[in-house]
């Protein structure tokens, strides 16, 4: 095997790796955010709803509450979508690092 | 040889790769103001089961921080993200911070209860600018 078949070879499975690892997180990250939002809705819509039927929250008031929880939503998919760019970002750092080192390695 | 002749390429993909930029790297100012606008907002929600006309001069004052804070950060390059979390806790018309402040100024006062729970909720709006400006790091 040549140099640069070696280098390609050793190349190819680093990035695979690390573009696994990433995609991986990716996933569990949407994953946990959803299962965690609708937990906690549950929780609060009960609490809520209590309090409606004790007199101590308004109609109105409850309404505002609940609306909210759609603008938590909103935040949190912004959110999401600026980590998955982070997470890009610092792949890129991980390809020019593991190419760099790749190449010192092979050809050195 | 004809190996050799694939590493430019590889090399001016690398590059170009590794030179676009998709986010704003880590503000730690951003970081800050979030995190005293977050407690700010929180006290400010519990105090709206008394009168709004009390606390109109300290509503004024936090809504020209958030002002300032906001304008900080639109001028950030590739803050996309961030600038819009800010446009709903600013926007009136959705259930967030400034949403609240209406209701509070059209209703005069809330229960105890809503100031109690939403002074909760509101933390969890800014936490959400507080995570995605700590997800920044180690980006570009």
């Amino acid at each position: 095997m040549s140099k640069f078949d070696e280098f390609f070879d050793l190349l190819k499975k680093y990035l695979v790796d690390e573009a696994k690892k990433s995609w991986d997180d990716a996933f569990d990250a949407v994953k946990n955010f959803g299962e965690a939002f609708f937990h906690t809705i549950k929780d609060d819509l009960d609490k809520w709803t209590q309090a409606l039927a004790e007199g101590k929250l308004t109609q109105e008031e409850l309404d505002f509450l609940i609306k909210s929880k759609k603008e938590l939503m909103k935040l949190q998919l912004l959110t999401e979508a600026g980590l998955t760019k982070a997470r890009i970002e610092k792949l890129q750092n991980t390809i020019i690092n593991v190419t760099v080192k790749t190449a010192l390695d092979v050809f050195k | 040889m004809h190996r050799c002749a694939n590493l430019p390429v590889l090399l001016l993909l690398v590059l170009f790769i590794t030179t676009c930029s998709y986010i704003a790297p880590y503000n730690q100012h951003a970081y800050e103001r979030a995190i005293d606008l977050k407690v700010e907002a929180s006290d400010l929600v519990k105090k709206s089961k008394e009168d709004y006309s009390k606390h109109q001069e300290r509503i004024e004052l936090f809504k020209l921080e958030m002002q300032k804070t906001f304008e900080y950060v639109k001028n950030i390059p590739k803050n996309d993200d961030t600038v819009e979390q800010y446009k709903i806790l600013m926007n009136e018309e959705l259930n967030s911070m400034y949403g609240f402040i209406k209701f509070w100024r059209e209703h005069g006062s809330v229960s105890d209860f809503m100031a109690d729970e939403f002074s909760q909720e509101i933390q969890k709006h800014f936490d959400e600018i507080i995570r995605l400006e700590l997800g920044k790091i180690g980006a570009k």
